[in-house]
């Protein structure tokens, strides 16, 4: 293998992370090899250092209170398991209230789909409209009262006028 | 393995004396581990606290077979880094790591000696990212596999391997600066 392979794995080799055959393989190269061999005894060196360390200075935790932390632990949980929080709406009511409200927002989310339209009260608005207009031009016909729709389209090129004109029941008439 | 299976099931079952039985084996790795991330010794054992609690609540989500090792010490460190950003929300953290240990010896010698290995422990720590840091602490302090420490941060062996490899060279570097450093020099 060569040295810039090496040098990469000689941090976990210090820790003995390799299987023996492998780590037997590296160690072959380090025998021959100067430069490898001082950055391993570096990296072992370093890991050995560390772990003495911690493993010198350790804490422990007197026998009576560890068993305290244990009650405790124990004793917290249990209140919390006996003392659950109340739901907002009772549990045979919530399932119900669950699917009552998904049916609705299903609901109107088809009606949005199908007929936005019926989300819109346009004639009730466009009544509103005419009203106002009506007390300004008495005799004009409010939406729900008038029969007959025209409209005329005017060609300024051609000279053609176009006139549509709608019955209540919607039946076209065309006039040129 | 499976005695702690059965312990799990005697706990579960409402028999609470088990619950010590079960966490005994790992007391002081629970306290150590969580002593090198908060680098208090008070703090170590609120940490301990919540986590044993955690542990007691969450017991029914453990899943019978596989190791209550990794999954009491994955918890452990979720507990851990969770009191590190609350303690950073309320500002305590301005304090040096160096200040927080704190020492019950008696004996003058003992103490000062373990309060230097102990910053320097601190020291070496505080290189190291938060992964990098958990994987160091778990395999070359607690003396866990690869394997484990995988199932315990919920990695790749391969990336425990990565961490490792980082954490070690940074631990390298900061033995040796620490090594050529003069004797009472701060650092700049």
């Amino acid at each position: 293998m060569r040295c810039r392979k090496i040098i990469k794995q000689l941090p976990l080799l210090a820790g003995e992370e390799f299987p023996p055959e492998k780590a037997r393989e590296i160690h072959a190269h380090l025998d021959d090899c100067l430069r490898c061999r001082k950055e391993y005894e570096a990296y072992r060196h370093a890991v050995k250092t560390a772990r003495a360390w911690m493993a010198s200075e350790r804490r422990d935790l007197p026998e009576e209170d560890w068993h305290r932390m244990i009650q405790q632990a124990v004793q917290e949980a249990s209140v919390h398991e006996t003392r659950p929080i109340a739901p907002l709406v009772p549990w045979p009511f919530s399932r119900a209230w669950a699917v009552v409200l998904m049916a609705f927002i299903v609901l109107a989310g088809a009606l949005m789909v199908i007929r936005p339209s019926l989300l819109q009260d346009i004639p009730h608005t466009a009544r509103a409209v005419l009203r106002l207009q009506e007390r300004e031009e008495p005799g004009m016909p409010v939406l729900g009262e008038q029969d007959v729709i025209a409209m005329t389209l005017v060609s300024k090129e051609a000279g053609v006028e176009i006139k549509w004109i709608f019955n209540k029941h919607f039946d076209l008439r065309e006039e040129k | 393995m499976h005695d702690e299976d059965r312990l799990v099931e005697e706990v579960l079952q409402g028999r609470h004396a088990s619950f010590e039985l079960l966490v005994k084996p790992y007391r002081t790795g629970f306290l150590n581990m969580a002593y090198r991330i908060t680098g208090n010794i008070e703090e170590a054992r609120e940490v301990c606290q919540e986590a044993l609690l955690r542990m007691f609540r969450y017991l029914k989500a453990f899943r019978k077979g596989r190791s209550f090792k990794t999954w009491a010490y994955r918890i452990l460190l979720n507990t851990s880094y969770d009191h590190l950003k609350e303690r950073k929300k309320f500002d305590r953290a301005v304090e040096s790591q160096k200040e927080r240990v704190l020492f019950h010896d008696s004996d003058q010698e003992t103490r000062v000696f373990r309060r230097e290995i102990a910053e320097r422990i601190q020291g070496l720590l505080e290189v190291l990212t938060p992964k990098e840091r958990a994987v160091f602490l778990l395999r070359d302090g607690e003396d866990f596999s690869v394997e484990e420490t995988a199932r315990t941060i919920g990695c790749s062996p391969l990336s425990v391997r990565t961490h490792l490899c980082r954490a070690r060279k940074k631990i390298r570097k900061e033995l040796e600066r620490d090594f050529f450093r003069e004797p009472g020099q701060e650092e700049t």
